[in-house]
């Protein structure tokens, strides 16, 4: 009797849902997403792709939008993953002691730990490459950030005792969130513009020193998505009891 | 005075990344970090708010103006709205400031002060992505502060609020962006006046799923019947402030947002007046679900949060309306909320915050005897929410009824008829406590801090009730963005 109650509770909310999903399938499909609906210069993806490189100086059209034509987005996103983690970090903080004592789990193995020690670097050093190359190749603050936050993962693993600061973790994330807007602000004071790119054509189009301001935007990204990351993954593992 | 409103975003960044910092170094300054970051918004919407006299201030960033880079443009309409957000929000941290020690305060302070930055972004931007990255901010910063349990219930987290708000917040927002990737697939821009440039040329379909996916995803945000079966579990277990703030900025927020978007950028595209029509009765209904159900709730939390649907139901069947009557009156309607309902929610909260759990109407009793000052604020308080003269809520709703009459809706005349009176039941209620002085009761102090705010919030509803007349010029921008969508379209194009 329950079950069939419950499926005739669901019953309108599956229709609802089904009749959503149905309007928004169709319309994609009405719309031909991806092609020309203005003329080629009225739409903004032709003229990202027309001048992004000259325009912003990376030679990377993903990160001319990300980080210049659409920086504030990003400063706003950064700002969604800051509040997400402030907030798990709470919510952790707001649970009865029992649950938030760290739990045991196996030992690690001989392998786990020295091939760990042996890949942490390893990975750490790709993420920060992933980063400083930002404006070059596929790659960029988030993704690097989120790489090196894999490494201190593997880290934790490693060695489940290990001793972390959360300080330096919480101070890195935050230095580095006002690194952002601190160069935003540079913007701001040369010529009027938040996050406006003053100097996109400093270095050579195409090496690691170019494409002004946004190698830094990234690198202060890849810092804070780094410290944040790892700081919530060490939030989640938990007091030592 | 001009200042780049985009410092309105900036400088409550900049607060929220030195929390942490402060709270390494400085711990007890942490807390308050927060109130000078509002505090610097109050202070840019102040220098900006004489500017929205000659109409919209705006602002680019990155570099490019429209529609390549992200414009701000913060119209009169949003900015008075801001400038309410801004005080709602200084009215709540303010108003707990009382020398006593609360667990989680840095955290909630951070959270009312970026779920008003979200709110403010939502309103100011003139950018559609841009806006949603708000709504993001405004949600999350929204769950937690549903998660924080009220004073003196620190042991336990209001799971319930914050999953249900988290889970149902979750879905609008993925609506909402389903709805920004159609417009922007079929316009190929993300620019809100571009896309109201381009709508007519849309396949009305197109338009049809867009205002669909928008209008679930925003009336939830803005606590619409049928979509606000959330809000009552956020109000009945959280801080009052968080029911402040959900009723007079997150909500807002989303109530701007839905309104822009089906009034200025989609409306044009549609059937001539079907987005007005359906706004108008979803309005309607909510109105009369909310009073009605605020009329039949037992716990206070529960009845200001269910009163507080109701006017959202009331702001949205009035803008709907169409006529420079209706938005008046709309316009006057949310100001008065957002003056009267954060002086009930603090009194309240006040009043019962000895009571573990529900709040009973009970807890009022004799509240003019025991502490005069917070009775009288709040008796002022209801008084402005019901529409007493004069406040801002009897100009909204002699307008609004002016312009119902005028329409011919007289179903609609007798919707506001009958959910006023289900408010005057519910709040006549309180008032009948208030001075209900039979049994005797202890004499409690009303902290200092919140009475100066109710005063200060008491001051403001005279203040616009007796001299409305400066805020008409205001007004008339408002009329022509939401009437006309060339206006917003020939703003946003700097």
């Amino acid at each position: 009797m329950m079950e069939r109650s419950t499926i005739q509770r669901s019953l309108p909310a599956l229709a609802i849902s089904i009749l959503i999903a149905g309007t928004l399938f169709l319309a994609f499909v009405e719309i031909g997403f991806g092609e020309n609906k203005v003329d080629s210069e009225d739409a903004v993806a032709n003229r990202y792709i027309a001048n992004g490189t000259t325009e912003t100086g990376s030679s990377n059209l993903v990160t001319s939008v990300v980080v210049n034509y659409r920086g504030f987005d990003t400063l706003g996103e950064v700002t969604v993953l800051f509040l997400a983690a402030t907030g798990v970090g709470a919510m952790i903080n707001l649970l009865p002691e029992d649950g938030k004592k760290r739990s045991k789990g196996p030992k690690p193995s001989l392998i786990m730990t020295q091939g760990g020690m042996l890949a942490i670097p390893v990975i750490a050093l790709f993420g920060t490459y992933v980063f400083l190359h930002g404006h070059l190749s596929p790659g960029g603050g988030f993704q690097g950030g989120v790489i090196i936050a894999t490494a201190f993962l593997l880290y934790l693993i490693a060695k489940p005792d290990a001793k972390t600061s959360h300080r330096t973790l919480s101070l890195s994330e935050s230095l580095a969130g006002l690194s952002f807007i601190g160069i935003g602000l540079i913007g701001l004071a040369v010529s009027g513009i938040f996050l406006d790119n003053v100097i996109e054509g400093f270095g050579v189009l195409g090496e690691l020193v170019s494409g002004g301001l946004l190698p830094l935007i990234y690198i202060a990204i890849g810092i804070k998505v780094g410290s944040e990351m790892s700081g919530l993954v060490e939030k989640m593992r938990g007091d030592a009891s | 005075m001009t200042v780049d409103p985009v410092l309105l975003i900036v400088i409550p960044l900049v607060a929220a990344f030195l929390v942490p910092i402060t709270s390494i170094f400085m711990k007890g300054l942490a807390k308050w970090i927060p109130l000078l970051g509002l505090i610097g918004m109050a202070v840019v919407m102040a220098l900006d708010f004489g500017d929205l006299y000659d109409g919209p201030v705006t602002s680019i960033t990155g570099g490019f103006g429209p529609p390549w880079g992200i414009s701000i443009i913060m119209t009169p309409f949003g900015g008075l709205l801001a400038t309410g957000m801004i005080g709602v929000a200084l009215f709540v941290m303010i108003s707990e400031i009382d020398g006593k020690k609360r667990a989680h305060q840095t955290v909630y302070n951070t959270m009312v002060m970026m779920a008003t930055t979200g709110a403010v972004g939502m309103v100011i931007t003139g950018d559609i992505f841009n806006m949603f990255v708000f709504l993001e901010i405004t949600a999350i910063a929204g769950v937690v502060l549903a998660a924080i349990p009220r004073d003196g219930h620190e042991k336990g987290l209001n799971w319930r609020g914050a999953a249900v708000y988290a889970l149902v917040g979750g879905v609008a927002s993925f609506l909402v962006l389903a709805g920004i990737a159609l417009l922007y697939g079929a316009t190929s821009t993300l620019n809100i006046y571009q896309i109201a440039e381009r709508i007519e040329g849309v396949d009305t379909f197109v338009v049809g799923a867009a205002f669909l996916t928008m209008f679930i995803g925003l009336g939830i945000e803005s606590e619409l019947f049928p979509l606000n079966g959330w809000a009552p579990e956020v109000y009945r277990g959280s801080k009052w402030g968080t029911g402040s703030l959900f009723s007079g900025v997150i909500g807002k927020a989303g109530l701007l947002a839905l309104l822009r978007i089906s009034f200025v950028v989609l409306s044009p595209g549609l059937e001539n007046g079907i987005v007005m029509d359906i706004l108008l009765w979803v309005g309607a209904a909510t109105y009369l679900f909310g009073e009605a159900a605020a009329f039949s709730s037992k716990d206070l939390y529960r009845v200001l949060g269910y009163s507080s649907i109701g006017v959202f139901g009331l702001l949205v069947a009035s803008f709907s309306l169409g006529v420079a009557d209706g938005i008046r009156g709309g316009t006057m309607l949310l100001l008065g909320h957002m003056l009267a309902k954060p002086i009930l929610f603090s009194m309240m909260g006040f009043a019962g915050r000895k009571k573990k759990g529900d709040v009973p109407l009970s807890s009022l009793k004799g509240l003019i005897r025991s502490s005069p000052s917070a009775g009288i604020i709040m008796t002022i308080g209801i008084l402005a929410l019901i529409g007493m003269p004069p406040s801002p809520t009897f100009w909204g709703k002699y307008f609004l009824f002016s312009a119902a009459g005028s329409e011919g809706q007289w179903l609609l005349i007798s919707i506001l008829i009958i959910g006023t009176l289900f408010e005057a039941g519910y709040l006549g209620r309180m008032l009948f406590n208030i001075f209900d002085t039979r049994k005797e009761r202890k004499a409690d102090t009303l902290p200092l801090a919140r009475g100066i705010m109710g005063a200060l919030f008491v001051f403001f509803i005279f203040l616009i009730g007796f001299l409305p007349g400066p805020l008409e010029d205001i007004i008339t921008f408002v009329i022509a963005e939401l009437i006309d969508p060339l206006n917003y379209i020939s703003w946003g194009s700097i």
